[in-house]
C-alpha cells in the first residue's frame, strides 16, 4: 500500500465545504422542505391540518412537524448519505434533490443536534455530537494478502428507537433540535431583525405551500401566504401549458397593481417551491431580443412559471434551490414562452405609456376595477385560450389627443413680456403664450 | 396609420406599383400553398389593399387594424366588406387577440419610423405562424425619434434597440444609403431569433425574403417594404420561379422602384416603341433615357390617374 496516496476527503474539510456557501436562512427554508416534501407525499393538493412549528432562539433551534415523517430505511439509506445515491427511488414532486439539505443545515448551525422522526412503522431518533463524529474512526482490514488492518474515518450516525424519556413527536411527522449553536450562528439569531426576515423568506419562499392549507408559525406566529396575484376581468393572463422534456411547464403573465414597482417581474416555481422571484433581468429575457430593460413603465408586468416534475433532477433547478439554471435545453424552451408572453403584455404596457401624464392615474384605475387571481388558482385554472393575452381597453382619444397636441416653452425678458401681456390685454404669461402663436398663424396665413 | 389623413391612398402612384407587384408575387406563392389565408393589414380609410387582395387571392376573412384618431364608426362607414374585422388599438394588442395559428398573409404598413413594438409585433408572429404565412412589413426608412424626428446617434439607437442593434453598427449604417439595410439586418436576425427558439418546440420553419424594396412617393417619405414566407423543410422556393420578376428580391440590395413623370402622349408613345425600337424613341429627343429605363421597370404596374365627375 505504500504507493497509495490518500485522496479521501477529511469530514472537518467536508462540512466546510458544504456549509459555506448557504445563508442561515436558506438552510433554514432547506430543513422546511423536507417537511414539505412530506406534506406532499400525504396530499400533493392540500395540506389542510398540516402545521410546522419553528422556534429560532439564541440557544437552539426546533423544527417540528406533523408531515408524515420518513422510515428508518429512507434514514440508513439516504436522509443521512451525503450526496445521493443513484439509485434512489425520486419522491414524486419533490424539491429535496441533492441529499444535502438536511445535513448541511445541520452543520450550518450547531454542534449537537437531534433529529427524530415518527412513521406508522417506525419510530426512532438520531442524536450527532458534531466534534466526536468528526473523530470518529474505524478499523478495516484490507483485501490483501497479509490482511493488514487500518483505522479510516467512520462518517457512519447512530440511531436509537425512542425511549419514553426522549419522545418530542405524539403525530408521525418529524421534529429537529440544534443545540451548542456556534456562536455567529448565536449572534444572528439574536438579532430582532433576523426574525423579520425569516418570516418575510418563508412567506414569500413558501407561499405556494400556505395557500395550500400549510400551517407555518414562527416563534409562535401564525405565517401569512403572501403571493403574486394578476388580473383576470377585462384584462386575461397570457396562459400556457404543455409538457417539455418530460416536465410539466404552465406559463401565466399578465398585468398587476401598480402599488409595489419592486415586486413587477417574473416568478419561478419548481415543483411549488419559489425559486425566482421578482426576476427583471436577462436571465428571464428582459434586454434581450425584442424585450426592453425593466423600466418603471413596465412595473404592473407579472409573471409566474411553473416547473413541475416527478423526476426532480429534471427541473433546471441550482443547488442552493436560489434561481434557474439558464443554460439548461429545457430552460431555453421556456423562455421562449416566456418572450411570447412579454411581448403581449409589454406591447400593451408601452401603449399605456403614450397616454403621458395620465398613464398613472390609468393603471391605477385599472387596478381598482380588475378582480384578482392568486398563484394557486392560476396553476390549476383551466385554460380557455392559449397563448393570447386579452389587454383592456385603453381610452384611444385620449391617446389621439396626446399625440395631436405639443407642449411649447421658452424664456425670455421679463420686462418685455409684461409689456406684451399689457399691450394684448392677456390676463396671465400662459394666455400670452398662445395668443402670441395663434396672431402668428394668423398673420403667416397658416392657420387649417 | 395617420398617413391616409394627408393623402388619399388611393392616387399615390408609387404605392399602388409596389401594391400591385407585390400581388404578383403573392398570386404564385398564395397559389403554392392553396387553401384560405386570412388577411391582417392596416386599412387606413381606403382598404385599398384589403380591396385588392380580397379580389386577386380571393382572401374573404380579414382583420384591419387601426391605431389612429378615427372614430370606430368612421372605419365601419369605410370597410368595403361587412366581413372585415376591426381592431380599434395598436398592433401588438391587436395581434394578441387575433388567431396566429392560422396560415396568414400580414401586411403591417406602419405609417411612422422604425420603432421598438414592430418587433414585438414579429414576436408574436412568428412565435405562432404556420408555414405558408406571408409577413410583410412597410415603414419610413429614416433611422429617426419618432417623436422629434431627430435622427439617433449610435449610442442612442443602441439604448433604444438594446440587443437588436447590429454588433457591427457604425455612423454610415443611418445614411440614406444604408438605413434600409440596417433595418432589413434587424428585422431579418429577430425574425430567424425567434424562429430559431420556436424550432426547439415544433418543427423548424424557415424564412425566405420575397421583398426587399425602397421608394419614395412624390416629394414624401422614404419608404421600405420587406417580408417574406415562412416555408417548412419541403419547401423550396425556386420552384415557384419567382426570377421572372425583376422586383422579386432574395438579396441584401433593395429593389427601387422609380416613377417616370411622363404626359399621356408621352406613355402612348413609349408603348409604340418599347423593347423593339427603344433606339429610335430616344432619337426623337422627347423621352430621356432615364424615364425610359423607370418606365420599363413599372409600365405594368403604373396606375393612370384621369380626373372624373363624381
Amino acid at each position: 500500500m505504500d504507493n497509495q496516496i490518500n485522496g479521501n476527503p477529511t469530514k472537518t474539510f467536508f462540512i466546510e465545504m458544504i456549509t459555506r456557501d448557504i445563508s442561515i436562512k436558506d438552510a433554514i427554508l432547506d430543513l422546511l422542505d423536507n417537511s414539505i416534501d412530506g406534506a406532499n407525499a400525504i396530499n400533493p393538493n392540500d395540506y389542510t391540518g398540516l402545521y410546522i412549528d419553528i422556534t429560532v432562539s439564541n440557544d437552539g433551534f426546533k423544527v417540528k412537524d406533523n408531515c408524515g415523517g420518513f422510515t428508518l430505511e429512507t434514514a440508513k439509506k439516504y436522509a443521512f448519505r451525503f450526496g445521493r445515491p443513484d439509485e434512489m427511488v425520486h419522491n414524486a414532486g419533490s424539491i429535496g434533490r441533492f441529499g444535502v439539505g438536511m445535513k448541511r443545515a445541520l452543520f450550518k448551525m450547531g454542534m449537537n443536534f437531534e433529529v427524530e422522526s415518527k412513521t406508522d412503522n417506525d419510530h426512532f431518533q438520531i442524536d450527532v455530537d458534531v466534534s466526536q463524529w468528526k473523530n470518529k474512526k474505524k478499523t478495516v482490514t484490507l483485501d490483501n494478502d497479509d490482511e493488514e488492518q487500518i483505522e479510516i474515518d467512520d462518517w457512519n450516525f447512530e440511531y436509537q428507537l425512542i425511549s419514553l424519556e426522549t419522545v418530542n413527536l405524539e403525530e408521525n411527522g418529524t421534529y429537529i433540535a440544534v443545540s451548542n449553536l456556534k456562536k455567529e450562528v448565536s449572534a444572528i439569531f439574536s438579532d430582532p431583525e433576523f426574525l423579520v426576515e425569516l418570516e418575510n423568506d418563508i412567506e414569500r419562499f413558501l407561499n405556494f405551500s400556505l395557500e395550500k392549507g400549510l400551517i407555518i408559525r414562527l416563534n409562535g406566529k401564525e405565517l401569512k401566504k403572501r403571493g403574486v396575484v394578476l388580473f383576470n376581468e377585462q384584462s386575461k393572463p397570457y396562459m400556457y401549458e404543455g409538457i417539455i422534456d418530460g416536465v410539466t411547464v404552465r406559463i401565466s403573465a399578465g398585468l398587476s397593481h401598480v402599488g409595489e414597482p419592486k415586486a413587477s417581474g417574473w416568478y419561478i416555481y419548481c415543483n411549488d417551491r419559489l425559486v425566482v422571484e421578482e426576476n427583471k433581468y436577462e436571465e428571464t429575457g428582459w434586454g434581450t431580443s425584442n424585450i426592453p430593460k425593466w423600466h418603471p413603465d413596465y412595473v404592473m408586468f407579472k409573471g409566474v412559471v411553473f416547473l413541475d416534475s416527478e423526476d426532480t433532477i429534471k427541473l433546471p433547478l441550482t443547488t442552493t434551490k436560489k434561481g434557474i439554471d439558464t443554460t439548461s435545453e429545457l430552460y431555453k424552451k421556456v423562455l421562449f414562452f416566456m418572450r411570447e408572453a412579454m411581448s403581449s403584455v409589454l406591447g400593451f404596457l408601452k401603449e399605456v405609456r403614450k397616454l403621458g401624464s395620465e398613464a398613472n392615474d390609468y393603471r391605477k384605475m385599472l387596478g381598482e376595477q380588475e378582480a384578482n387571481i392568486t398563484v394557486a388558482v392560476l396553476k390549476t385554472a383551466n385554460i380557455d385560450e392559449e397563448r393570447l393575452f386579452i389587454s383592456p381597453e385603453i381610452d384611444l382619444d385620449t391617446i389621439a389627443d396626446k399625440k395631436s397636441h405639443v407642449r411649447i416653452a421658452y424664456n425670455v425678458d421679463r420686462e418685455l413680456a409684461s409689456k406684451a401681456k399689457q399691450h394684448s390685454e392677456c390676463s396671465s404669461f400662459k394666455q400670452l403664450g398662445e395668443y402670441t402663436f395663434e396672431y402668428y398663424l394668423k398673420m403667416e396665413e397658416l392657420t387649417n | 396609420m395617420n398617413s391616409p389623413k394627408k393623402l388619399n391612398y388611393e392616387v399615390r402612384p408609387v404605392k399602388f406599383t409596389e401594391r400591385k407587384m407585390m400581388l404578383a408575387i403573392l398570386q404564385r406563392v398564395c397559389g403554392y400553398f392553396g387553401n384560405k389565408y386570412q388577411y391582417i393589414g392596416f386599412g387606413g380609410l381606403t382598404f385599398t389593399d384589403f380591396k385588392l387582395f380580397h379580389k386577386e387571392l380571393h382572401v374573404d376573412e380579414m382583420t384591419t387594424i387601426e391605431a389612429g384618431s378615427f372614430s370606430k364608426e368612421k372605419i365601419e362607414f369605410n370597410s368595403p366588406y361587412s366581413f372585415i374585422k376591426i381592431f380599434m388599438e395598436g398592433s401588438t394588442s391587436a395581434l394578441n387577440k387575433i388567431d396566429l395559428k392560422k396560415k396568414s398573409l400580414v401586411w403591417l404598413d406602419y405609417d411612422g419610423v422604425l420603432d421598438d413594438y414592430m418587433f414585438d409585433d414579429i414576436t408574436l408572429l412568428f412565435s405562432k405562424l404556420p408555414e405558408g404565412s406571408i409577413y410583410v412589413i412597410s415603414c419610413n426608412k429614416e433611422l429617426k425619434f419618432s417623436e422629434t424626428n431627430t435622427e439617433y446617434t449610435t449610442e442612442q439607437f443602441k439604448e433604444k434597440f438594446g440587443s437588436l442593434v447590429p454588433f457591427d453598427l457604425s455612423n454610415e449604417d443611418f445614411s440614406g444609403l444604408n438605413n434600409h439595410k440596417t433595418i432589413r439586418k434587424m428585422l431579418l436576425s429577430h425574425i430567424q431569433k425567434v424562429l430559431k427558439e420556436r424550432s426547439g418546440i415544433e418543427s423548424e420553419l424557415n424564412f425566405h425574403q420575397l421583398f426587399n424594396v425602397i421608394y419614395r412617393e412624390n416629394r414624401g417619405a422614404n419608404m421600405f417594404t420587406y417580408g417574406g414566407v415562412l416555408g417548412g423543410d419541403n419547401f423550396n422556393p425556386e420552384e415557384l420561379s419567382l426570377v421572372d420578376f425583376d422586383f422579386f428580391n432574395p438579396e441584401d440590395n433593395a429593389y427601387k422602384i422609380e416613377m417616370p413623370n411622363l404626359t399621356r402622349k408621352e406613355v402612348e408613345l413609349i408603348n409604340s416603341k418599347i423593347h423593339l425600337k427603344e433606339k429610335e424613341l430616344l432619337e426623337m429627343n422627347v423621352i430621356s433615357e432615364n424615364d425610359l429605363e423607370k418606365y420599363k421597370k413599372s409600365y405594368k404596374y403604373m396606375p393612370h390617374f384621369y380626373d372624373i365627375r363624381v
